[in-house]
């Protein structure tokens, strides 16, 4: 690990994990495709650039729908959508698990039992049942989605940092710091959040992906942000249209693929990255 | 032990709190949310009557007291929809769904635990990488995703299967009654098994690898035991321990995950009925669906927890 600065054996480090390699590399490719997507856009999602319904042809390469919208470009749209709002909830997740985490270990006493009880009741919630009943009545713009899917994701996160902290805790170097005196944000920031580095990334990447599932699947069900098209609501448009000759191909195919490939490689990433940090785990 | 009563109590009373204050979150009239959009058009005298109905008239404290009052009787409220009342409506839905989802979570609990003792204990085969491959793939994709590509083939390509409802249409198609649930409920089974197998094989891999060589099991091997039982009750029985409490909160997922997958299915159980409410925009209904499963997922978990009580004996002994 010591020469891990070292670009040639870094790689070599990659080499050996080929799931977070290929995962990686998927992510990166939807990445920029959700980034650079508006501007590759053939039309705007929203116009009716066409007859409904057209199949794949030069002017629409993913045909139209059924109001005659290009296929192509809402499927682009949806990438910035699925990914935006998946990394938001899985930064503001990871953030809220990080502070219930820390702020349980530093503080100690009363405050570690009762965030830790909260904690413990907030995992016996069905995530998804809830946000459907809040989403229900709040109008779910993307905001509003960001904030409740975050609000659901991050005591499970809290739990794997604090156990995690509580052994650091008991580190000579650790101790020494709290001997010395250090400040709990010093503490923090010194010796915490370096220390738990690694487990941070995997539960942001755990709960980006859970995110991006939940989003799907209520858009799926008709709760979407209708000023923002999403893959899911690609898919529930499409589906109804799915016994209907070729036209899944071109209209049910791809969204699902791509929604399909990102959580794949949100998988596969943190799946490498588990199997690196846990050695028991290899097989 | 009380800490734990505590903390579900502090969830319950966080959902019945949003139970309660949602509808009254809604722009305009809390009206909308017990009569529908329809109530643009009530006449100001009938109006007047539902508000006093609905102690909508009230000071906020009073109005808490009658909700709560009317949860005890176990009266969800009217659906303006159907025009009936939503416990007498939601009754056939989630008998549907519990035995969909019950058989499927016996199904994948049993299966995941046998898949993942094999995946530990042959991992050095190399059809074990195959099958962790496609484990990981299965888990993380959605429910509504695979049982879009199973309809794709089995029903709408193959014809192997109908591809909505969970009864025949005509009693006499498929011979018995048994059989029709069965073929009915195959596909929509078969998606929720897929998505949730995985994820119990994954973590009875990851336990059973932590202990897979453990003195105990050396110990068991020494005194001559067969490999069937040092498998069973010495290895997977300590490996799976630390997964008992996770059952419920899996119940949970699964009864959530079912609710698009009944939808690409069109099957008749809690999660279709929840989704035309959701177009309907039904809103005692949506409530009251919600509300029960959340306080069925409660529920199971705090079984579960009982249960792992019951199964660690070194727990047993503890106040």
């Amino acid at each position: 690990m010591q020469n891990l600065k070292n670009p040639r054996s870094r790689l070599k480090l990659v080499r050996r994990y080929p799931a977070s390699r290929i995962g990686t590399f998927l992510l990166l490719l939807l990445l920029i495709l959700g980034l650079i997507g508006p501007w590759l856009c053939p039309y705007n999602p929203w116009e009716y650039a066409g007859r409904p319904l057209e199949p794949p042809s030069l002017a629409h390469p993913l045909g139209t729908n059924d109001v005659g919208q290009d296929l192509l470009s809402e499927l682009l749209y949806g990438t910035r959508t699925s990914l935006g709002i998946g990394l938001a909830v899985g930064l503001l997740g990871v953030v809220l698990s990080l502070l219930a985490a820390l702020g349980s270990i530093l503080k100690g006493g009363r405050w570690d039992f009762v965030i830790m009880r909260l904690v413990d009741a907030w995992l016996t919630i069905p995530p998804l049942l809830l946000v459907l009943l809040i989403v229900a009545f709040v109008p779910p713009r993307v905001w509003v989605l960001i904030m409740v899917l975050s609000l659901f994701s991050w005591a499970g996160g809290a739990r794997i940092l604090r156990s995690q902290a509580l052994e650091m805790q008991k580190e000579p170097y650790v101790e020494a710091a709290v001997a010395l005196g250090g400040s709990p944000v010093h503490l923090a920031r010194r010796h915490f959040l370096p220390g738990l580095y690694p487990l941070i990334i995997l539960c942001f990447l755990v709960q980006t992906r859970r995110a991006i599932l939940m989003e799907s699947s209520l858009a799926f069900l008709g709760l979407a942000d209708p000023q923002h098209k999403s893959w899911g609501m690609m898919i529930q448009y499409g589906m109804k249209f799915m016994a209907l000759g070729d036209y899944w191909l071109w209209w049910l195919l791809p969204p699902a693929l791509a929604l399909g490939l990102t959580l794949v490689s949100l998988a596969l990433i943190g799946f490498g990255l588990e199997s690196r940090f846990e050695p028991t785990l290899k097989s | 032990m009380i800490s734990r009563v505590l903390g579900y109590l502090f969830v319950l009373l966080f959902v019945l709190g949003l139970n309660f204050t949602l509808p009254r979150l809604l722009p305009g009239d809390p009206l909308t949310a017990l009569a529908g959009e329809q109530e643009l058009i009530l006449t100001p005298e009938f109006r007047q009557e539902l508000r006093q109905r609905y102690r909508l008239d009230q000071p906020l404290p009073w109005q808490v007291l009658h909700y709560l009052a009317t949860l005890m009787r176990g009266d969800l409220g009217y659906s303006f929809y159907y025009h009936a009342p939503v416990l007498q409506i939601i009754g056939p839905a989630l008998l549907w769904t519990l035995l969909l989802c019950g058989v499927s979570f016996l199904l994948s609990t049993g299966l995941g635990i046998m898949l993942g003792v094999e995946l530990a204990r042959r991992r050095d085969r190399p059809w074990t990488k195959t099958v962790l491959g496609v484990c990981l793939v299965l888990e993380s994709l959605p429910g509504f995703l695979v049982g879009m590509g199973l309809l794709m083939v089995f029903s709408l390509k193959l014809g192997l299967f109908p591809f909505f409802g969970a009864l025949e249409v005509t009693p006499a198609k498929s011979g018995s009654f048994g059989a029709g649930v069965l073929r009915h409920m195959a596909l929509p089974l078969l998606t929720l098994v897929l998505g949730e197998l995985p994820g119990m094989a994954l973590l009875t891999r990851a336990g059973m690898l932590k202990i897979l060589n453990a003195p105990f099991v050396l110990a068991a091997r020494a005194r001559g035991l067969g490999e069937i039982r040092i498998k069973y009750r010495y290895q997977a029985r300590n490996a799976l321990l630390p997964l008992f409490t996770r059952l419920g909160l899996r119940f949970g997922t699964l009864l959530a995950g079912a609710v698009p997958v009944e939808v690409v299915f069109a099957y008749p159980g809690a999660g279709q009925l929840l989704f035309q409410a959701l177009l309907k925009r039904d809103y005692p209904l949506i409530q009251g669906l919600l509300l029960v499963s959340i306080l069925a997922v409660l529920a199971g978990n705090a079984l579960a927890e009982w249960g792992y009580r019951w199964a660690d004996p070194r727990l047993r002994e503890q106040p």
